[in-house]
């Protein structure tokens, strides 16, 4: 079965996020893991190889760049998408985000729709 | 069905029933089976258990009182007393989890559906307020629409007209919408829809009381009034081809992205009053620099005409130095602001000086008084006795028919010419205290002598001064940066590029196409102009040979020249504003460039 691991210290995010994503779990079945640090976030990432994994940039810890930069270094974690988690108006991370080798972003407060089309994508391929 | 997995997830299930095995009976086999999958069990027998089995045993899992899915289990009868309280426990536990689980993901849809408006609100707001002009914002917005709602075949957005008080068709979206709207606006039901008896979702058309047509691409609609403060601004309408097409989620998308959109278009409707104003006034004061002359008229309205031909041919013109030549929106309102305002600096230029049409004209023809003065001087001579009356007479009359033909300026004056005026001057006439003065005074030779037209030095500069009062002018207008060309388009009509132009004698390194295209507009009006003061008008092959010799010695763009005779612009323009005496016949091959 397939994974998805959000990564956010805030819980609420955590919580719209999973809650966003059980709309998709109606059509298919995979699995929402949850890490509120970028600690166990990679830890979790590292154990369940998940599809799909939604970053937030600023965590206690590890933060999200180093997270993804640690995804990339890990060759078992080739097929790992992420999507970094942003907050608005903040559009330099972009720059920074695709060096560590983000595949997409998502501006908080996050579009559901948006969220659900681009999981169902990645958990289709 | 209520898919129970999601409101009992296996891993939960199986949590609990391990917490509990060591615990149970061991003959007791237990599972928990939705209506289409087992979610977990424990006992040897677990996974065999069905509830239509005779000797298994069912509690029901409800979820918000509908079935969802059964507790089963199997134990010896013998087993019952100690089984029972188990099955209880677990029965209360799995439909506790499961209300929980229900009322989490109830709150949960409406967190989502909160942050789904939230994004749309801001996705549409960006979106439909992106442009200030109507059918703009309406195509935004049925185009959002249409990637929101996929159902939607055609749609349509009317406006609301205040003079005429009816709804006009502004826009629409699908295939072969536009003429299927026209004429759907004619019927009752549209009728309805603006009247409002017709709101909101109809699924069913054909069943409508108002339905008249049997169409069977139109079946189901979603007609929303546009209302911005109680007043009506236009009219939304979707259309699908299968009936039951809208959802009441599809309405309230279409409501929230129609109020902003409405709040945009109202915008819109006042930017575009504004902006009517604003063009009234270039009007008015084109209308006023055109009335000041009668020799002028229509100037200030037919120079725009030639310069959108001439733009349009450079638009849509494919080589070079054209083919990356492009204009905007923006860029069209520019040159026709531009162009209606190029002479506006002549509101200050004297009238007479204007169209001077004589060399001796200040606010009246002088040559008046020297006709006066030669009668005067022609009686005094009598009444001094000199010379013989018919001489005189003769004489004089040639003297005055001379000073005339000077007058005109449209000969060159030459050296006898100016010998013959210095020797009239040499004659006097005598005032009231007998003191003598020149036939022509000093201010009325300078005039005459005049090399070629009319105007002196000074009125040359006055009437060039006109460029610098239009720029003057127009800087003074606060145009928005999407206008900020305005004052070059306008202000380099009398530069040429080989710097010998005016006022600021700029060259083609800084007139941009725009500014040239202006100054040929403007000479080949101001040249085929039907009235001119001291000269009949030019016939059309006249004045593309003096513009093609202003284009050989670098006055005009000789390549919008070509451009100009290429695309035939001179011949439409004849056509429709020049007197068919002045048509004649023009080779254009004679011009263009070989
Ligand atoms: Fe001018
Ligand atoms: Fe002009």
């Amino acid at each position: 079965m397939d994974t998805v691991v959000i990564v956010d210290d805030e819980v609420h995010i955590r919580s719209l996020l999973e809650q966003t994503l059980e709309e998709l779990q109606e059509e298919r079945d995979f699995e929402i893991l949850t890490a509120a640090n970028g600690g166990d976030g990679l830890a979790t990432i590292q154990r369940e190889r998940p599809k799909l994994v939604f970053l937030d940039v600023m965590m206690p810890i590890m933060n999200g760049y180093d997270v993804c930069s640690a995804i990339r270094a890990d060759a078992t974690l080739n097929d790992t998408k992420v999507v970094m988690l942003t907050a608005k108006g903040q559009e330099a991370d972009r720059q920074r985000g695709l060096e560590v080798g983000v595949n997409h972003f998502m501006t908080k407060p996050f579009d559901p729709d948006e969220i659900l089309k681009l999981a169902a994508t990645i958990l289709q391929g | 069905m209520v898919p129970l997995h999601l409101y009992l997830p296996a891993k939960r299930v199986k949590e609990q029933l391990q917490a509990v095995a060591d615990l149970a009976p061991a003959e007791l086999s237990v599972a928990i089976r939705g209506q289409e999958r087992f979610l977990g069990g424990l006992g040897a027998q677990a996974e065999s258990l069905m509830a239509d089995q005779p000797e298994t045993r069912s509690e029901p899992l409800l979820i918000d009182g509908a079935l969802a899915g059964h507790l089963l289990w199997r134990a010896p009868p013998e087993t019952e007393a100690q089984v029972m309280p188990w099955i209880r426990h677990l029965g209360t536990l799995f439909n506790t989890m499961m209300e929980l689980e229900y009322a989490r993901r109830a709150v949960a849809r409406e967190a989502l559906e909160s942050l789904r408006e939230i994004a749309l609100l801001e996705r549409a707001s960006t979106l439909l307020n992106r442009s200030l002009r109507p059918r703009e914002v309406a195509d935004a917005l049925l185009a959002e629409l249409a990637t929101r709602t996929p159902r939607i075949t055609w749609s349509a957005v009317f406006l609301y007209d205040f003079a005429q008080q009816e709804h006009t068709l502004l826009t629409t979206l699908g295939t072969d919408a536009a003429p299927w709207f026209q004429e759907f606006a004619a019927s009752p039901f549209f009728q309805g829809m603006v009247t409002g008896e017709v709101t909101g979702i109809i699924n069913d058309i054909a069943s409508h009381a108002l339905c008249t047509h049997a169409d069977p691409r139109f079946r189901a609609t979603i007609a929303l009034p546009l209302e911005a403060h109680q007043e009506r601004v236009g009219l939304l309408v979707l259309a699908a081809d299968h009936k039951e097409a809208f959802t009441s989620a599809d309405l309230k998308r279409t409501t929230t992205l129609a109020s902003i959109a409405t709040t945009a278009l109202r915008n819109a409707q006042m930017f575009v009053a504004e902006t009517n104003m604003f063009r009234a006034f270039i009007g008015m004061i084109a209308s006023a620099i055109d009335a000041k002359s009668p020799y002028t008229a229509g100037h200030c309205r037919r120079v725009p005409e030639i310069a959108r031909m001439l733009t349009e041919a450079a638009c849509a013109d494919v080589n070079p130095p054209f083919h990356d030549f492009h204009f905007s929106e923006d860029d069209w309102e520019t040159l026709e602001i531009a162009t209606y305002l190029h002479d506006c600096g002549k509101v200050v230029t004297p009238e007479w000086v204007m169209d001077k049409p004589t060399k001796l004209t200040t606010n009246m023809d002088r040559i008046a008084l020297l006709e006066l003065r030669i009668q005067l001087i022609m009686f005094q001579e009598r009444l001094r006795g000199e010379g013989e009356e018919s001489q005189r007479q003769e004489f004089w009359k040639n003297q005055l028919d001379f000073l005339k033909a000077c007058n005109l300026g449209n000969e060159f004056i030459s050296p006898e010419t100016e010998a013959r005026l210095r020797g009239l001057a040499k004659i006097t006439w005598h005032d009231l205290q007998e003191r003598p003065h020149s036939l022509i005074n000093a201010w009325e030779m300078d005039n005459l002598l005049i090399r070629r037209g009319t105007l002196n030095a000074e009125e040359r500069t006055i009437i060039e001064d006109h460029v610098v009062h239009t720029i003057n002018m127009l800087k003074e207008i606060p145009f928005p940066p999407r206008l900020r060309h305005v004052v070059d388009y306008a202000g380099g009509h009398h530069e040429c590029l080989n710097g010998r132009g005016y006022p600021h004698k700029l060259t083609d390194a800084s007139l941009s196409i725009p500014a040239r295209i202006v100054a040929i507009a403007d000479i080949f009006e101001a040249l085929t102009a039907p009235d001119r003061p001291y000269r009949s008008p030019y016939t059309l092959s006249k004045a593309l040979d003096i513009m093609q010799r202003m284009a050989m010695d670098g006055h005009i763009d000789p390549d919008l020249f070509q451009l100009f005779l290429r695309a035939g612009i001179y011949r439409r323009y004849a056509e429709t504003h020049l007197k068919p005496d002045q048509i004649d016949a023009v080779d254009p091959t004679r011009y263009l460039a070989g």
